[in-house]
């Protein structure tokens, strides 16, 4: 028998945690260089006055909240939050029935049910650019097809410029937008249905449940967990949405349909007041961080399994 | 608990770099031979001692003549150019990202209306003494001229100018609207169910591109933009929309959207721009329709509104070495053919009194509304103003508020801006 004593390099090597760290290092290097700097980044611009002048070169002196105050001050920035509100909140209400609906029905196999699963999924996968422009054209006053489709049928008396009323623009991308969610919904609410064991359903129907009450007392709890999973990443995903409004209105018309993230954007890359658009992307950020938060403290005192 | 600390502590130090270091980059100038600042497609000036041309031009055509043009050089004095293209949606942040980063190109393409924003952005060097050796700008529009300056000083030079003019269908109207009230007759008689009177594009900066010549006709200007004349514009606008004459899809339509509008037949006339005139031909060949200058204010002048494409050189950049190619590009003879073969117009009067821009019809009409063409010399902030003139656009086309109302409240955040870089 011999004596595996290791040697002194291999004693070396064998100091478990040092090892394990290394394995980490890439990985968050990765993070530190391509996450945590940029947002660094963006959060210190917030707090000093970047503009033209001074941008590519010169002093970029840190002002507090100056930056924050103007953004705050800003009836446009009310007005983006107001929208973002709207726009999230509705988007996020339609997406979650619509889901729910899709991922009951797509919950018994049928003939066909992979294929109109996976052709769902295309208003989800589409470049979100490109499906901005479909619907603008789909939704244009004088060439658009729904217009036609709607004035011939005598539904509505003469076309509606959807994107180009401001009473209808934010109804627009609100509409195009749910669109694009609902396939990620149903994906997601359907797994969460597939993990609920038909014995409680068999069960049920022994002790005469109809599927009203097999519904409400077993498919609802054992789905809260998917649920609220769904409704966190939701509001981030659709909080952030910036290529559809991008493709279909850019804010317009008269900032009716403007977003928070466009705001942000618009603030920095079309006006150059840099320090004003960090602020208000910063301000952004912090609502996210706030929610993730409530949420995560929600989830622990509920008990809530994975 | 560790672990947030561990996170805080990086965060920390990162925190302290950051704020030891006084801000962006340091200025200075640029080596020509310095790799390319931010990973991306487009190099710089690249190694050796070739000089870099950047632009956004993604035609065979003007991409084959300018290749023609560089290598043309290059077999007369041996100077090496690299000519790089960015696709034009990132080029304003790419020439921002790399000024930030100390690498200019020599020579780069821009629009000639951000001349004040990227000055004030330290990216244009100064070339009045150069422009001022060659002349190569003693004949170009005086309009043109301003809008390449700060103050006294050149940053700029226009490759070729174009301008805004009207276009009618011939066969529906015998003679075209010389004033804003025959305007608005002629589109109220010749309007029918399927077709608007008038086509006009009216967002972003397309519709302010194309709305200020309205403005300037009546004597207003941005100082106030709720003057009277100004005001008269867009209710005038405002009312053909809603009387149906002009499409309620002006607020979203583009320069091109109103083209098709036209060549469709569903527009009876229209603002355009040359660039406009070849598809135009292509799609709807046998239409007939003519040009004319675009109608003026009842008691005001006609005017049109500069548009074109200008050569800027990087701040920091080796200025003499490219003036060399500068020089040659525009030596009259050349410039004078690269113009009719990228089928542009001159921003020089001498070069436009050639029989080929005078005897074309068309080509005339442009030419002459050339000399009335004004340029967006408003300043770094011109983004911001243009900002406020299409919220005012969308609100009274929109029907929802008065041309009145808001314009007065696109003057509360214009004027001041304009005040500032004029000085009131």
């Amino acid at each position: 028998m011999k004596n595996t004593k290791p040697g002194r390099a291999a004693q070396f090597f064998r100091r478990g945690k040092w090892v394990d760290y290394t394995f980490l290092l890439p990985a968050v290097l990765f993070i530190v260089i391509l996450m945590i700097y940029p947002m660094w980044y963006s959060i210190d611009m917030g707090f000093r006055d970047v503009t033209l002048k001074n941008f590519v070169s010169g002093e970029q002196p840190f002002v507090w909240f100056k930056n924050f105050e103007a953004v705050l001050n800003d009836r446009f920035f009310t007005n983006a939050l107001n929208n973002t509100f709207i726009f999230v909140i509705v988007c996020l209400v339609f997406h979650f029935l619509f889901g729910f609906a899709f991922a009951l029905y797509f919950n018994k196999t049928f003939k066909g049910a992979k294929w109109m699963r996976a052709l769902l999924l295309i208003a989800w996968m589409n470049p979100t650019v490109i499906t901005g422009a479909i619907f603008e054209w789909i939704l244009a006053g004088d060439i658009g097809i729904l217009n036609y489709v709607l004035t011939s049928f005598g539904i509505i008396p003469e076309a509606i410029n959807f994107l180009s009323n401001a009473r209808t623009a934010l109804g627009s991308i609100i509409f195009a937008n749910i669109w694009v969610g609902i396939p990620f919904n149903m994906i997601i609410l359907l797994s969460g249905l597939q993990g609920i064991p038909d014995e409680l359903y068999e069960s049920a129907v022994i002790d005469g449940a109809g599927a009203w009450r097999k519904f409400r007392y077993i498919t609802w709890p054992m789905m809260l967990p998917t649920i609220s999973v769904l409704f966190l990443l939701g509001f981030i995903y659709t909080f952030k949405v910036f290529d559809l409004i991008y493709a279909m209105t850019k804010g317009g018309p008269a900032n009716s349909s403007q977003i928070l993230s466009y705001y942000a954007y618009e603030k920095s890359f079309t006006m150059f007041r840099f320090g004003e658009g960090a602020a208000a992307s910063n301000i952004s950020f912090l609502i996210i961080i706030v929610l993730a938060l409530i949420y995560v403290r929600i989830s622990q005192k509920e008990g809530v399994a994975a | 608990m560790k672990k947030l600390l561990i996170v805080l502590l990086a965060m920390a130090v990162l925190f302290s770099a950051t704020a030891c270091s006084p801000g962006a980059a340091p200025s200075g100038t640029s080596t020509p031979s310095e790799p390319a600042a931010s990973g991306g497609e487009a190099s710089s000036a690249a190694g050796g001692d070739a000089l870099a041309l950047w632009h956004y031009w993604n035609s065979d055509l003007q991409q084959g003549l300018l290749k023609d043009l560089v290598d043309g050089y290059k077999a007369e004095t041996g100077v090496k150019i690299e000519v790089s293209y960015i696709p034009y949606g990132e080029y304003m942040q790419k020439i921002l990202v790399s000024a930030a980063g100390n690498v200019m190109p020599e020579l780069f393409l821009y629009d000639a209306n951000t001349t004040a924003t990227l000055v004030e952005a330290g990216v244009l060097a100064d070339i009045t003494a150069q422009v001022e050796r060659s002349g190569i700008m003693k004949n170009v529009l005086p309009y043109s001229v301003q809008e390449h300056s700060v103050g006294d000083k050149v940053y700029g030079f226009p490759c070729y100018s174009n301008c805004v003019a009207f276009f009618y269908r011939t066969d529906l109207i015998e003679t075209p609207p010389e004033t804003w009230s025959e305007l608005y007759a002629t589109a109220k008689e010749v309007a029918t169910s399927d077709m608007y009177g008038f086509a006009m594009a009216g967002e972003g900066e397309d519709g302010v591109f194309q709305f200020l010549p309205f403005v300037w006709s009546a004597g207003a200007d941005l100082d106030n933009i709720a003057a009277p004349g100004a005001v008269e514009a867009l209710d005038m606008l405002s009312r053909m929309i809603s009387e149906g004459l002009m499409s309620k899809d002006t607020v979203t339509n583009s320069q091109e959207d109103a083209r098709v509008l036209f060549e469709t037949g569903r527009a009876a006339m229209m603002l355009n721009g040359p660039w406009n005139i070849p598809p135009l031909q292509e799609n709807a060949p046998d239409m007939q329709w003519d040009i004319t200058l675009i109608p003026r204010a009842d008691n005001g002048e006609f005017t049109s509104i500069l548009g074109g494409e200008s050569f800027g050189i990087g701040n920091g950049a080796d200025v003499e070495g490219i003036w060399g190619f500068v020089e040659y590009v525009m030596e009259p003879e050349r410039y004078s053919q690269f113009l009719k073969d990228i089928g542009q117009l001159p921003a020089d009067t001498e070069l436009a009194k050639d029989p080929y821009y005078q005897d074309d019809p068309i080509n005339k009409i442009f030419i002459d509304q050339l000399l009335v063409a004004r340029p967006r010399a408003y300043g770094p902030q011109y983004n911001e103003m243009s900002k406020a003139i299409q919220t005012a656009m969308g609100l009274a086309m929109g029907g929802q508020e008065s041309a009145e109302d808001a314009l007065k409240e696109a003057a509360e955040t214009i004027t001041p801006m304009y005040e500032a870089f004029f000085g009131s």
